[in-house]
């Protein structure tokens, strides 16, 4: 790339840099990947062997990670910031003193979903028993090595990388961060060492003059897709002139438009074809047997684990307009960003991953190139969508090009109308003889195929007529600066809790934290006292529903759940003992509407 | 100008259900006494049957006008009844004791009462939502 590109490259980086908010009481920060891999050992880790110190601390550099990934090893490569855990009392001092304390998590996220959520997540914390996991205390030794770094590099930074595609030109900026302390401070899914996230700008180069953004998107968790973009126009994307504000999970780093508390779900591996199953089931209540109230998109049923993604952005503000500047770089000036293909720290041999640190912004765990890289416009959905000073030139050539379809296609449709008719001619023309039957047969099957060929082309005729009419209406809009809803594309997009939903009482809140363990504990009492039998158990779990139900005012749907799975259960008893008799039943019912059916057809013709 | 309310009918299988209800309320009326002590496996106290069987006949008399006017109230109500019929019936399985045509009917009446037309016109489309807090989201009991 020649000089002056790359200048302008930077600048345009800058340019629309965004803003970063994060929430009070958080405790790392957007870094200089330089003094944290100073502080690292570059480690390679074989199933079933110990760890190999491959380069031991400080040695590790940008240069050397990039030099090491040539050589060839079979196992995984990953750098290790915290060799020595904070023990209990170490811990104790480091809370006491820690800027965590300023971070009020609000109603606890048990307090958030119902209680299979609850119980399932007992489940995913032993499951972190058996998984491989990041050890207790790394987060505040990682904590206490990061404040050590920022002495030597106190500015945030970003690695800002531009991607020039044939539709827009993509500024991607990659922040890194020490740690992901989700987990151990904020009650989240996961903790890992290292953390990558990526906030991009789609500029539209076509436009007079300077070049227009277009769309923003952010890096949320592990999500790909339309989802995870805004046009810039949308009212959701918050702004500082021209740098968008990126809202920041605590611990997670996942980024959000808006402010807010989200409740992210995470389905656990070994549940999903159940899942499936209650899904499926609940469709079918809902649209053939057309059960239930008007929200078919309820998340009851579902059996996945909650947690709470806190983006409320009251925090330190990074970026343009905000506390601390950015401290801007080149990623293709970094070597290890660009060919390191190791893992950002600890691995944890999770079986899910989720405990393992991630590769850099090139790479995926696996080797393998990430989508974001390669084709940053595809990883968003926007591989169909023109920028907007294309747009218009695109559908009036569609248009064009329909136009012709369509002009091309009446000959054809007039020479196959022809064929037809000559063919018609000639079987009526055979009826009147004495020709062979076998003759016969042979033109009617060369007229049936001319009949349907002149279909499929009137078909095809008119679904580009139609097309057409809709290109036209679109033509209009876009001439008149109307490029449609700005959230069209939006599927299933994260959303905050609304305030209403955040305020529950304390006691509520006391009763979510603490139900689903004691609902076990007395599970077991149960088991002790009634050597399983059922109806206790039943009696028990009502109980615990109940209780559920008033804290959060919902008696009617509880009550509603619990007549539809009598009702379920009692139909399936009735299936059960008089099966036979159904089926006759229903033979004779439908007998009976097809004769009426037919009958009336009779008497009104 | 005042705003139109949309018209909202009267389902027939309400007036049906509503019907029987009442028809339910009127043999409670007239027979509670005997009908509640020939009922060994409720273990009702002897005195104060009647009075309960009197009781179970106003309650379904004031379910079943609900069900007339459309009240969300009466929707719930009948609902816990069938609920609690079906919870019988199911007791009686268990015990061997087989009242196969009341299940059917609780069954059929659930199913009917359940069904988005008939929510409907009750007001009780979601129940995710609380009465009078018609803004904030579903929380998921289970």
């Amino acid at each position: 790339m020649i000089s002056s590109d790359r200048e302008r490259d930077r600048a345009l980086l800058q340019r629309f840099e965004p803003q970063l908010r994060l929430n009070r009481g958080e405790l790392f920060q957007p870094m200089d990947v330089d003094p944290y891999l100073a502080e690292t050992d570059l480690v390679l880790h074989r199933r079933g062997e110990r760890h190999t110190v491959l380069q031991a601390r400080p040695a590790v550099t940008q240069e050397s990670l990039a030099a090491n990934d040539r050589e060839p090893h079979a196992g995984t490569v990953h750098l290790r910031l915290v060799v020595r855990p904070l023990k209990a009392l170490q811990l104790v001092q480091f809370h006491s003193r820690s800027e965590l304390r300023e971070f009020t998590k609000g109603i606890t996220r048990h307090a958030r979903v119902g209680l299979t959520a609850r119980l399932l997540d007992v489940a995913f914390r032993i499951s972190l028993v058996a998984r491989g996991r990041v050890p207790g205390g790394t987060a505040a030794a990682a904590a206490v090595a990061y404040k050590a770094m920022r002495e030597s590099a106190p500015d945030p930074v970003y690695y800002g990388r531009v991607v020039h595609t044939r539709s827009y030109t993509v500024l991607q900026y990659w922040m890194f961060y020490a740690y992901n302390d989700y987990r151990s401070h904020y009650h989240g899914a996961n903790d890992h060492e290292g953390d990558w996230e990526a906030v991009s700008v789609f500029l539209d180069e076509g436009a007079p003059g300077d070049p227009a953004p277009a769309w923003v998107s952010y890096a949320n968790h592990d999500a790909g897709g339309a989802d995870l973009r805004r046009r810039w126009d949308d009212p959701e994307l918050q702004r500082e002139g021209e740098h968008p504000v990126v809202f920041a999970g605590a611990g997670s780093h996942a980024a959000y438009f808006s402010p807010g508390e989200y409740v992210i779900r995470i389905e656990m591996p070994l549940l999903a074809r159940l899942s499936a199953t209650i899904g499926a089931i609940r469709s079918v209540w809902r649209t053939a047997l057309r059960q239930g109230g008007g929200s078919p998109g309820g998340s009851s049923g579902q059996l996945d684990i909650a947690f709470v993604d806190y983006a409320r952005g009251d925090g330190l503000k990074i970026g343009p307009g905000g506390d601390q500047p950015w401290d801007p770089r080149m990623l293709d000036d970094q070597p290890a960003l660009v060919h390191y293909r190791g893992l950002w720290g600890r691995f944890a041999d999770d079986p899910i991953q989720g405990e393992d640190a991630p590769a850099g912004p090139r790479f995926n765990r696996d080797g393998s190139v990430r989508v974001a890289w390669y084709d940053p416009v595809g990883w968003v959905d926007l591989t169909a969508t023109p920028p907007p000073s294309r747009a218009l030139a695109t559908t009036e050539a569609e248009l064009a090009r329909l136009q012709e379809e369509g002009e091309a296609l009446a000959p054809r449709i007039a020479e196959a109308e022809t064929e037809a008719t000559r063919l018609g001619t000639r079987v009526d023309g055979l009826r009147e003889t004495s020709a062979t039957s076998r003759h016969l047969r042979e033109c009617e099957g060369r007229l049936t195929e001319a009949r349907e060929r002149v279909r499929r082309l009137r078909e095809e005729s008119s679904e580009i007529e139609l097309l057409s009419r809709g290109l036209e209406l679109r033509l209009r809009k876009l001439k008149r600066g109307d490029h449609g809803d700005a959230r069209a594309h939006l599927r299933r997009p994260a959303v905050p809790q609304a305030p209403s939903q955040l305020r529950l009482h304390r006691i509520a809140e006391t009763w979510s934290a603490i139900s689903a363990g004691l609902l076990l504990l007395v599970m077991g009492v149960v088991v002790i006292l009634y050597h399983a039998a059922l109806l206790p158990f039943l009696l028990l779990f009502g109980a615990f529903l109940f209780v559920e139900s008033l804290f959060h005012r919902r008696v009617a749907a509880l009550v509603h759940g619990i007549v539809v799975t009598l009702t379920l259960a009692t139909l399936a008893i009735l299936i059960y003992e008089f099966w036979w008799q159904i089926g006759v039943a229903l033979a004779l019912a439908l007998g009976a509407v097809i004769t009426w059916a037919n009958l009336r057809e009779l008497t009104r013709s | 100008m005042a705003e139109e309310r949309p018209e909202i009918r009267r389902p027939r299988g309400v007036v049906i259900i509503a019907l029987l209800l009442l028809g339910q309320a009127s043999v409670w009326t007239a027979t509670g006494t005997l009908y509640f002590s020939e009922l060994p496996s409720l273990h009702l106290p002897a005195m104060g049957t009647s009075e309960f069987a009197l009781a179970l006949a106003a309650v379904n008399l004031i379910v079943a006008v609900g069900m007339i006017l459309l009240k969300p109230w009466a929707w719930v109500a009948a609902m816990t009844v069938q609920g609690l019929s079906l919870a019988g019936g199911l007791w009686s399985f268990s015990q061997g004791s087989h009242d196969y045509p009341l299940m059917v009917i609780s069954v059929m009446v659930v199913l009917y009462l359940n069904l988005r037309e008939v929510r409907r016109p009750f007001g009780v489309e979601d129940l995710g939502i609380r009465w009078g807090d018609r803004e904030e989201e579903p929380h998921d009991l289970l």
